[in-house]
């Protein structure tokens, strides 16, 4: 199940990389579709009324998440004055049913996130220190204050999509974005580093939103799940 | 020095303000409505250092012992001429609230409550999963677009309530024949309702390993928005252990938790990561805000 907007043409692209028949959108819009059931207590008889049809939450078999949350400005079919309320009701559930789902998840959601963690460079950086990668410290500053300027760096991005890194062959590199990735406790997540004069790596930020019309990284999506439902 | 973010007219920070007071101990109080005149200069990288500027006072964050936040949305402190276009004090506004919260999250200090565990009553049937791993029940609970399904769970339980998903406040309602012609569009959103339970509600206040009771005599579904009365009480210890235990599961250290007795079983309903804690101070006379100066001052 590919969840994401119903705008977003690279979801489909990704979906249409399946076999036919194994992977499905989900779309905010597909939320208001008469048919969606889930009881506390019996989370695994829950369905999803789509309107291509019926996903029966025993049937899913993995989750990629592609929208942080339920935005009310995709809500046009609901009243200007409810697609706030709306847009908040559909992140909750989503955030409940993704939670819940015992299939492998690319991306599970967090409290604040629908597709991860949802953080800023500052949470980045801070866990790839703890997780002991190079990085330098982020400065945050108020916009009263004089901005700091930041030289602009060539940067090496990697994408880790379970076990395989995609976007360089550097060993180094690739274990650092593997690590980073467990210790996200993600199996999608996208990241950047720059490179020293002395030739080393330092990690610059990452990002659970990754391009998925990308064409290895969509393969590598494809296998991991692949993978997963064969074992 | 202990830091306390929000706003003096909100009577539970205002309490929290007074009891540190009566401790003597230092404090930072940020008004949350001055935040487009804060400046925020914050490193990240393990424990964040840095320094926070208001009022003309500039504090080192490594002074920082502990905080408490009750921040409120922006939105409803910002005039709207001023959020279209954003003005320069707006954006200044919205970014150090920004950088607040990264600090909040990352600092290894106590802050009550951390944004992420405050994010655990966002969805109400996920906290409701964890609440069920404890001795609590759960009222039944079914989520739903369709009205085939929510007619067979009314007959089932012959009298339900919903109320919200999210943590948007929603007055909980019994479901009646009156609801019936706004049914038709429940198909525009996966709406919830549960079992309704009747019974007695109970409030417990947890602050670090204290826990204030409160019994609650209203005749409402909703006893906020009821006449009520409330009174302090003794928790079985049973419950007082699975109060404190949920509360530290959820990764909180001050929660507000709703129960309801019904017939011997204790139901829990839902816990409050931001509650206002005042209402039932001022009624019982229990010391739930010199708790939580304690709590501040003494990190744990």
């Amino acid at each position: 199940m590919v969840i994401a907007s119903v705008v977003d043409e690279a979801a489909r692209s990704l979906v249409d990389r399946f076999a036919r028949g194994a992977a499905t959108l989900l779309t905010p819009h597909d939320l208001s579709v008469a048919g969606t059931r889930v009881s506390a207590g019996a989370f695994s008889d829950g369905i999803l009324a789509t309107r291509e049809g019926v996903v029966r939450f025993d049937q899913v078999t993995g989750v990629v998440t592609l929208i942080p949350c339920v935005y009310p400005e995709e809500l046009v079919h609901i009243t200007k004055e409810n697609r706030t309320y709306v847009a908040s009701e559909m992140t909750a559930f989503l955030s409940y049913v993704l939670a819940e789902l015992p299939c492998p998840k690319l991306n599970a959601p967090t409290t604040t996130c629908l597709s991860g963690p949802g953080w800023q460079q500052e949470h980045w950086v801070t866990l790839a220190h703890r997780s002991r990668i190079p990085v330098a410290a982020v400065t945050r500053r108020s916009r009263r204050l004089p901005r700091e300027e930041v030289p602009e760096l060539a940067a090496t991005t990697l994408t880790v999509v379970g076990d395989r890194v995609v976007g360089s062959r550097d060993e180094v590199l690739g274990a650092c974005a593997t690590r980073l990735a467990r210790a996200a406790g993600l199996d999608l997540l996208r990241m950047s580093f720059d490179r020293q004069r002395d030739g080393s790596h330092r990690f610059i930020c990452a990002t659970q939103f990754v391009d998925v019309m990308g064409q290895e990284v969509s393969a590598a999506i494809v296998r991991y799940f692949e993978q997963r439902r064969a074992s | 020095m202990i830091l306390l973010w929000g706003l003096m007219e909100d009577a539970p920070m205002q309490m929290v303000f007074d009891a540190l007071q009566r401790l003597e101990a230092p404090v930072f109080f940020l008004n949350h409505a001055d935040l487009d005149e804060t400046s925020a200069d914050f490193a990240f990288l393990d424990e964040p250092t840095g320094t926070l500027t208001a009022y003309d006072q500039t504090i080192e964050l490594d002074r920082v012992q502990s905080a408490y936040c009750r921040p409120y949305d922006l939105q409803t402190h910002e005039p709207s001429t001023r959020l279209d276009p954003p003005t320069p004090e707006t954006v200044n506004a919205y970014l150090t609230e920004g950088i607040l919260w990264s600090w909040a999250e990352l600092t290894h200090k106590l802050v009550v409550n951390k944004p992420s565990a405050m994010a655990s009553n966002q969805s109400k049937p996920l906290q409701a999963v964890t609440i069920a791993k404890t001795l609590f029940a759960t009222p039944g609970t079914l989520i739903t677009t369709d009205l085939g399904e929510l007619r067979e769970f009314w007959r089932r339980h012959g009298r339900l309530i919903y109320k919200s998903v999210s943590g948007v406040r929603s007055i909980v309602k019994e479901l009646s024949e009156e609801d019936l012609p706004s049914l038709q569009r429940l198909d525009a959103c996966p709406t919830q309702f549960q079992q309704y339970i009747g019974g007695v509600d109970y409030r417990v206040h947890v602050v670090g390993k204290e826990t204030f009771a409160c019994r609650v005599i209203s005749t409402g579904i909703d006893y906020r928005y009821a006449t009520t009365a409330v009174e302090a009480v003794d928790l079985p210890s049973s419950i007082r252990d699975a109060c404190l235990s949920l509360t530290k599961d959820l990764g909180l250290s001050v929660s507000g938790i709703d129960l309801r007795l019904c017939d011997d079983e204790w139901y829990c309903f839902e816990v409050n990561p931001s509650p206002a804690y005042s209402y039932f101070e001022m009624s019982t006379g229990q010391k739930i805000a010199d708790a939580i100066a304690r709590l501040l001052v003494t990190g744990a």
